[in-house]
């Protein structure tokens, strides 16, 4: 499928050459690379060399396999904090609903839910993008930190790639815990520990330098993951409002109530619980739009991930690179799906039934 | 049936409030066309190549000759605001109309009465459910298709991949809960066709199903065509997503970003989407859909 959506990119991988070469040089290239060759056979072709290792054939490359697959940190450095962010704000508006109040309308937190999902990336951008350079330009003039984003080159990519996943985890996970705080939900001595964890383990196996980097790195991660964050969290709202309402109509909701349960222990108990499978499928049917989000928002902030990448190998005309994001971002989406589907046999009990008989 | 829809989610608040936001953008739509017509000069109002000779620099603030003021190319946004409406209006309705039609056309007579390419066509949905349409709009505005990607041909592309995507899979699962209810049974029964059962009892059952889901893949349509526009992948139409850019880019050139030239076609979008979003939501609470 997602070779079909290649084909559609005019032109092919040699088409950039065509304002340095002639017309007959370029279609000489083309016969000798088999650009001009059945599809079916260059689809084989194409198969034959992902499984060898190379997601961008064609003899003529713009960028590599490397340079393909060196977005995916990038992409998961912000992917993966917006994630938690917006999924536990996303439920604030119900949890400081009443019980009784949920099965009815929620005009205000629909709209306001659709609002956040039609601002455009770059009017977010235009709003908090100067306002959050501006606080990490004097935190880091408070704490006397001095350095440049750029000195990640320095060290193994890798490595602080994968400690920087780890710390803009916990950062989000204290983003939550002070908006929860804020909110008078209750105090997330879960959430808190394992930021304090997380902290810890990067604090232990990186030395200061590489910490001080992944603190510039911080500036331009965090203004996408904020534009990210803020259209997660509309979509995230409508998708809570409806399965907390269908949640609330069930009998269990009822005799909770009935007996007095506080409503703490009815969200706590009940709802969130019952509604983590629905909600966890809808992300997943879903993910084809986040994807389309990512490659707006990162175009917008310029980040380096395989958003921008798919954006600039679709105006270039580069359909290898292009072919082998949109290869990455299926394989992303599936391991997602799979990841919630199996979630969803380990934690669910009906499921978990159903298998056992 | 369609009636009928119409009337009960006028009934709720969504609803109300959804009709409102499509009834002001479709008077802003018409209002464009009469005041072009009749009061507004075509080489100052013109929402492409308009230009105002007699204020100088552009972008001017809101005033009494310019309402919501002039961009930094020196348009008038009134005129660029309501003429941004008609695109998406019409690239709304396409998009309903079409998947709607496919989605019923197929969703009902595939999986009743076709079963065996029902399991086909489960396959093909699915992966149709994974393409993201913002990205198949973005690189078809890269070619030569570019003059011919009007929001009509839009619409159409977003519909038809809504309609049998995830559209057809909701609906063929609730066709198949009813292949064998009691009601069906009875109608065999006395003597009707498969055809006659598939018209009469299945098509009814389903278009709030269909008309709710489609109300909701045109919300996602209109925020794409904005992202398309947005990135000049739609060719030379007044649209909402292009006078964000020109706001933004010529505006850091030319006198600054203004808010006064980002908030109208900001709510512009906010009121489009919202309002087939909201009579969706209406859809689904009149006729109990838990989707």
């Amino acid at each position: 499928m997602f070779y079909g959506i290649n084909i559609l990119i005019p032109g092919d991988f040699l088409t950039p050459l065509r304002l340095m070469m002639s017309q007959e040089e370029l279609d000489a290239l083309r016969d000798t690379l088999g650009a001009n060759d059945p599809l079916i056979q260059q689809y084989y072709r194409w198969i034959q060399s992902v499984f060898s290792g190379e997601i961008t054939p064609g003899g003529f490359r713009q960028r590599s396999s490397k340079t393909v697959l060196d977005t995916v940190l990038p992409t998961l450095h912000v992917l993966l904090p917006s994630f938690v962010i917006s999924i536990y704000l996303s439920r604030i508006p119900v949890l400081k609903t009443k019980v009784k109040r949920l099965g009815k309308e929620k005009i205000f937190s629909d709209v306001f839910g659709i609002l956040l999902i039609s601002l455009f990336p770059p009017i977010i951008y235009f709003l908090i993008g100067e306002r959050l350079e501006s606080l990490f330009r004097s935190l880091f003039n408070q704490f006397e930190i001095t350095g440049t984003s750029s000195e990640i080159l320095l060290f193994s990519e890798l490595r602080i790639g994968f400690g920087y996943l780890l710390f803009a985890i916990a950062c989000s996970y204290i983003i939550v815990s002070i908006f929860e705080l804020l909110a008078l939900i209750h105090i997330p001595k879960q959430k808190l520990l394992i930021a304090g964890l997380l902290l810890l383990i990067v604090f232990l196996f990186f030395d200061a330098k590489e910490v001080v980097t992944m603190l510039f790195y911080s500036k331009n991660a965090f203004i996408t993951i904020g534009i990210l964050t803020v259209l997660l969290i509309g979509e995230f709202i409508l998708f809570n409002n409806i399965i907390v309402q269908n949640i609330s109509k069930e009998d269990h909701i009822m005799t909770a109530s009935a007996i007095g349960y506080s409503n703490q222990k009815i969200f706590k108990d009940h709802i969130i619980r019952n509604s983590f499978f629905p909600f966890a499928t809808r992300i997943a049917i879903n993910l084809p739009y986040t994807i389309a989000s990512l490659v707006i928002v990162e175009s917008t902030t310029g980040w380096g991930g395989m958003g921008s990448m798919l954006y600039r190998a679709i105006m270039s005309q580069d359909s290898n690179a292009a072919m082998a994001i949109l290869f990455l971002l299926a394989i992303l989406t599936a391991t997602l799906r799979l990841g919630i589907n199996f979630s969803q046999i380990v934690f669910n009990p009906q499921l978990r039934g159903t298998r056992n008989v | 049936m369609f009636k009928l829809i119409l009337r009960s989610t006028y009934k709720t608040y969504h609803g109300k409030l959804g009709y409102l936001f499509l009834l002001l953008l479709m008077t802003g739509s018409v209002a464009h066309i009469v005041l072009l017509k009749t009061i507004w000069p075509v080489n100052i109002y013109d929402p492409i190549i308009g230009f105002d000779l007699s204020v100088f620099p552009h972008p001017v603030a809101p005033s009494g000759s310019h309402l919501l003021g002039t961009d930094p190319l020196g348009r008038d946004v009134l005129s660029m605001f309501l003429a941004g409406s008609e695109p998406l209006i019409k690239l709304s309705i396409v998009s309903f109309i079409t998947g709607l039609v496919s989605s019923l056309l197929v969703g009902t007579f595939v999986p009743f009465l076709f079963r065996h390419f029902d399991l086909v066509l489960r396959e093909f949905s699915s992966g149709l459910v994974l393409i993201s349409p913002p990205i198949v709009l973005l690189i078809l505005g890269t070619g030569d298709f570019l003059e011919k990607l009007s929001p009509e041909t839009v619409g159409f592309i977003y519909g038809t991949l809504g309609g049998l995507g995830v559209c057809y899979l909701v609906i063929s699962t609730r066709v198949k809960e009813l292949i064998n209810s009691e009601f069906l049974n009875a109608s065999r029964v006395i003597g009707a066709s498969e055809l006659q059962i598939a018209l009469r009892h299945i098509l009814p059952l389903i278009i709030p199903y269909s008309v709710a889901l489609m109300l909701s893949v045109t919300t996602s349509g209109i925020v794409a065509y904005g992202f398309a526009s947005f990135f000049g992948q739609v060719g030379w139409t007044p649209n909402w997503g292009m006078m964000i850019y020109d706001a933004i880019t010529y505006g850091s050139y030319l006198g600054g970003t203004n808010l006064w030239n980002l908030l109208p076609p900001t709510f512009g979008f906010i009121f489009c989407s919202s309002s087939f979003y909201l009579i969706s939501i209406s859809v689904k609470k009149q006729f109990g859909i838990s989707l």
